[in-house]
């Protein structure tokens, strides 16, 4: 299934945000699966089985970081390299985050190329867009 | 040594015996010489005294001198062997019999001193001692036959006398003139004495020599008592012991050859002579004795008197005394001075008239008139404080002791008194000072009562100073602290010092109306004329509990609103950061053409927005930091980082914004220091960043790091540098202000970044200056820990 577009859940609680970074990440030949809410994010992650999951920590119901523990618990979902895009960018959040096993941390706002960058770092080999 | 002085010894015995003994013959042939009834009895029997006052001066142990001597003179005179060892064993027990008594009980050799132990010596050596001697000599002669039985008692009464006018005349010459050396007698006394002793002489030779034929029986040797008074009144006993020898010499020698003494018994006329001699030399030793004593006496009063008089004179105080009429008798020098009277003037004077005020008078005539009745009075020897009464009729304080003493049942009354004027202003002064005083002052005794107490201390405890003074100090201390305060005044009063009182401890004071307030108590020791004393301060330090908790709650609302900023500016940049994120999202996504072509208008402001949300952002990120820092919560870590390689990771950042700004980087290659890598970066940032917007289009940035040397040690300099507008000298110290943008009308800033910068730097240790000036550009130089050369890389 190399033709398929590598597919993100991006869950995020503001609709602006999964508006833009959205539309960018289509832009840049990816499949965007959106959530608002922890719980949503989570089933979406267990049903849809995404290649890479954007995570916001601030969060209705389950937040950021409860999401991810759940994700890299999970059977199916363990291997989902997850990042964190978020807007707590103190030192001890990051560090939480990192413990709760996120593979990337990038504070809001950042720039495009950044986000994009760590993204292909991420996405296993065979699912990249070239 | 001690054969040498023992042998030494024996022979000043020996010489002594010898020299005794050899004066003793001569004068024992000399005596006999003079016997005018038989050729043993003489009027006067000069051994005897002679031997009596040399046993008294050299000791008795020289006794066998005279018993040798006595037994020869007495050999060679007449008599067989018995008679002259008896008689010469009866002069040696007289001599010694005599010495003894003498020593024992008239004073010795220093009996002609004094009146009393003369008379002893007159009874004890003159009668006692003598009857020996007469007892064993006549007893002697009665049984060798050369004295008739029936007239044992006559010859044994003259023999009696003659011993004892000897004692009476011989003896006091060698005591007298052997006694205190002589003192060179000035001329007048010279010629005096040359005049008695011509006197003596021709009245002697008047009465007993027969110059003048009188009727027998007339009385002419009374004729020799008054040049015998002036020998002893003007020349004391020296004079009269002399004269007395010169007279009796002239009677026996006239009795020889007759005079006034010659009756028709020649035992009688013998006995008339000694009888005459015997009590005129007794009572001439007893004159003469009595007017040197009266002398020594006189003298002594005198020294007495001059001494006291000294005192008086010298003395401080006024010394006033005044007899039981109330007259003064003594005003010394101070009081003259104090008082204003000279002593003519006081003296006879009233006392109470003269030195008393007015008011004061009757009460102490009265108190005199008490004792005098009574005997009864409190004041004696007690120290007392009166007004006195100047000549100028003004009025001082003094302090006064009075005693008395008793003179042939007259009292006299004297007084030590002292001007106290200086004292008592003193205690005035202190009085008014300790009224004055801003805090409660209270002195208290060494049994805990008030002695003094201010105004101040009436307003604190709301008692009057009636209320207060002589009553226990622990009524102005709360309950529950009473039982231990005697305990710790105690303690003061052994130790006194300086000092606060319960430090560390809240005291309180006890209100008249029940309240208690805290107080703050400072003791000092005080030396009163009652003795020592303990001068308390107290504060009363409501006003200061209450504001001291006042600024604790303060602190701690302070505290809290601190925390509550800190909490809202996280919150607020937190709350920025996702719309900033989705307007930079959108422009990019338009700037990259995702949506479609772009025009250069266009492109050209949408660079814009990005570039204020890129500044906004730097806002958000700068507030926060600095709320982080002034809250302490920004930890840095330390670790080698080389300039060079954090510099170009920044300029990479930098790059889309440098425009066609050109860069020129003076950094050596592995210049490192020790430093938090993220304060690095935000330092290098604000700066690159301040620059970029201050330098035109196409100005030169210019970065540079090196090596320098301070007073503190070897620093990491660097320096970023433009060719902007510069800054004028009168906002260059503004510049580290937060919110204090200067000359920034072309081109907005933060107003954080170099507020920033500065804590960064300074938390490294380091310092920022600033170089600038209008038109010339800035140049920034930060310094930062070098790392050690060596030092392992993290």
């Amino acid at each position: 299934m190399t033709d398929k577009k590598p597919r993100i859940l991006l869950v995020d609680d503001e609709p602006n945000i999964i508006k833009v970074v959205g539309r960018r990440l289509e832009a840049e030949g990816f499949e965007v699966i959106p959530a608002m809410d922890g719980e949503s994010a989570f089933e979406k992650a267990r049903s849809g089985k995404p290649d890479l999951v954007i995570l916001d920590l601030m969060l209705p119901g389950l937040n950021g970081y409860e999401v991810c523990r759940l994700l890299k618990a999970g059977a199916g979902t363990w291997n989902i390299p997850v990042i964190m895009l978020t807007a707590r960018v103190q030192e001890s959040d990051e560090a939480r985050g990192f413990e709760c096993g996120t593979d990337a941390y990038i504070g809001k706002p950042f720039r495009a190329r950044e986000l994009l960058d760590k993204i292909r770092q991420l996405l296993p080999k065979g699912s990249t867009q070239a | 040594m001690k054969p040498l002085t023992f042998s030494r010894r024996r022979l000043s015995w020996a010489a002594g015996i010898f020299g005794v003994g050899a004066v003793y013959y001569f004068l024992g042939k000399f005596g006999l010489s003079l016997a005018f009834i038989n050729s043993s009895a003489t009027a006067v029997w000069p051994p005897t005294g002679f031997s009596l006052a040399m046993l008294l001066i050299f000791g008795r142990r020289l006794w066998p001198g005279i018993l040798v001597a006595a037994f020869w003179v007495n050999w060679t005179t007449a008599g067989n062997l018995a008679t002259s060892l008896g008689i010469a064993a009866g002069n040696t027990l007289e001599a010694v019999v005599g010495a003894y008594l003498v020593s024992r009980y008239a004073g010795g050799r220093r009996v002609f001193e004094r009146s009393q132990d003369i008379l002893r010596f007159a009874f004890l050596a003159g009668m006692v001692s003598t009857a020996i001697s007469a007892t064993c000599g006549v007893t002697a002669l009665t049984l060798a036959g050369y004295s008739e039985p029936s007239g044992y008692g006559a010859v044994w009464f003259t023999w009696w006398l003659g011993d004892m006018a000897s004692d009476f005349i011989v003896a006091p010459l060698f005591l007298i003139w052997g006694g205190r050396s002589l003192r060179r007698p000035d001329p007048r006394e010279a010629a005096e004495a040359l005049a008695l002793i011509l006197a003596i002489f021709a009245v002697g030779q008047l009465v007993f020599g027969g110059w003048i034929p009188t009727p027998r029986g007339y009385p002419l040797k009374f004729l020799c008592i008054p040049f015998l008074l002036w020998a002893a009144f003007r020349f004391g006993p020296r004079g009269a012991s002399g004269a007395m020898l010169a007279i009796s010499i002239l009677a026996v020698h006239g009795a020889v050859r007759g005079g006034p003494f010659v009756v028709e018994d020649p035992h009688y006329s013998l006995l008339l002579l000694q009888g005459y001699l015997v009590v005129v030399a007794l009572a001439m030793l007893m004159l003469a004795s009595m007017i040197a004593e009266r002398k020594r006496v006189e003298k002594e009063i005198l020294e007495l008197s001059a001494r006291k008089g000294a005192i008086l004179d010298a003395s401080l105080d006024c010394v006033i005394s005044m007899d039981s009429e109330g007259k003064i008798l003594d005003f010394n020098p101070a009081a003259e001075k104090t008082l204003g009277y000279s002593r003519q003037e006081a003296l006879g004077r009233e006392l109470a008239g003269l030195l008393i005020p007015p008011g004061l008078r009757q009460a102490h005539r009265w108190g005199l008139g008490r004792y005098l009745d009574t005997g009864r009075s409190e004041i004696f020897g007690k120290r007392l404080e009166f007004e006195a009464l100047r000549r100028d009729g003004s009025t001082f304080p003094v302090e006064l002791v009075v005693n008395v003493i008793h003179i042939d049942c007259r009292p006299i009354f004297t007084g030590y008194l002292r001007d106290i004027s200086e004292r008592k202003r003193a205690e005035e002064r202190f009085r008014l000072v300790v009224e004055a005083a801003p805090m409660g002052m209270v002195m208290v005794d060494r049994e805990g009562k008030m002695v003094l107490v201010n105004s101040q201390t009436e307003k604190l405890f709301g008692y009057t100073r009636e209320e207060l003074l002589g009553r226990p100090v622990e009524m102005l201390v709360p309950e529950h602290f009473r039982e231990k305060h005697p305990a710790d005044r105690a303690g003061f009063f052994a130790a006194p010092s300086l000092r606060a009182m319960g430090t560390g401890r809240d005291l309180h004071g006890l209100r008249k109306d029940g309240g208690e307030f805290p107080v703050e108590i400072g003791l000092n020791p005080v030396q009163t004329a009652e003795g020592p004393a303990v001068m308390a301060s107290v504060s009363d330090i409501t006003e200061r509990k209450l504001s001291e908790e006042a600024l604790r709650v303060a602190n701690r609302q302070l505290k809290e609103l601190v925390a509550v900023k800190d909490e809202f500016v996280a919150n607020v940049s937190h709350e920025f950061r996702t719309p900033l994120t989705a307007i930079r999202e959108g422009v990019s996504l338009v700037l990259d053409g995702v949506l479609g072509p772009v025009t250069g208008e266009q492109d050209d402001f949408l660079r814009t927005v990005n570039g204020s949300v890129d500044r906004l952002h730097e806002l958000i990120n700068n507030i926060l930091d600095l709320s982080k820092m002034e809250a302490g919560r920004f930890d840095l870590v330390r670790q080698r980082l080389e300039i060079r390689t954090v510099v170009d990771a920044q300029l990479s950042n930098y790059r889309a914004i440098l425009g066609r700004r050109t860069v020129r980087l003076h950094i050596p290659e592995g210049l490192e220091v020790y430093a938090d890598a993220d304060s690095l970066i935000k330092i290098l940032s604000n700066l690159l960043s301040n620059a970029v917007k201050f330098t035109p289009e196409e100005g030169d940035i210019v970065i540079r790091a090196e090596e320098r040397v301070e007073d503190r040690g070897v620093w990491a300099a660097v320096t970023v540098g433009d060719d902007g507008v510069g800054i004028a000298a009168e906002d260059l110290p503004k510049l580290f202000q937060r919110f204090s943008q200067v000359g920034t009308k072309h081109a907005p800033g933060t107003g954080l970044g170099l507020a920033l910068v500065k804590q960064l730097v300074e938390r490294h240790g380091g310092r920022i200056t600033v170089d600038s000036a209008p038109g010339a550009g800035s140049r920034f130089t930060f310094t930062l820990p070098l790392a050690a050369p060596g030092a392992p890389h993290d």
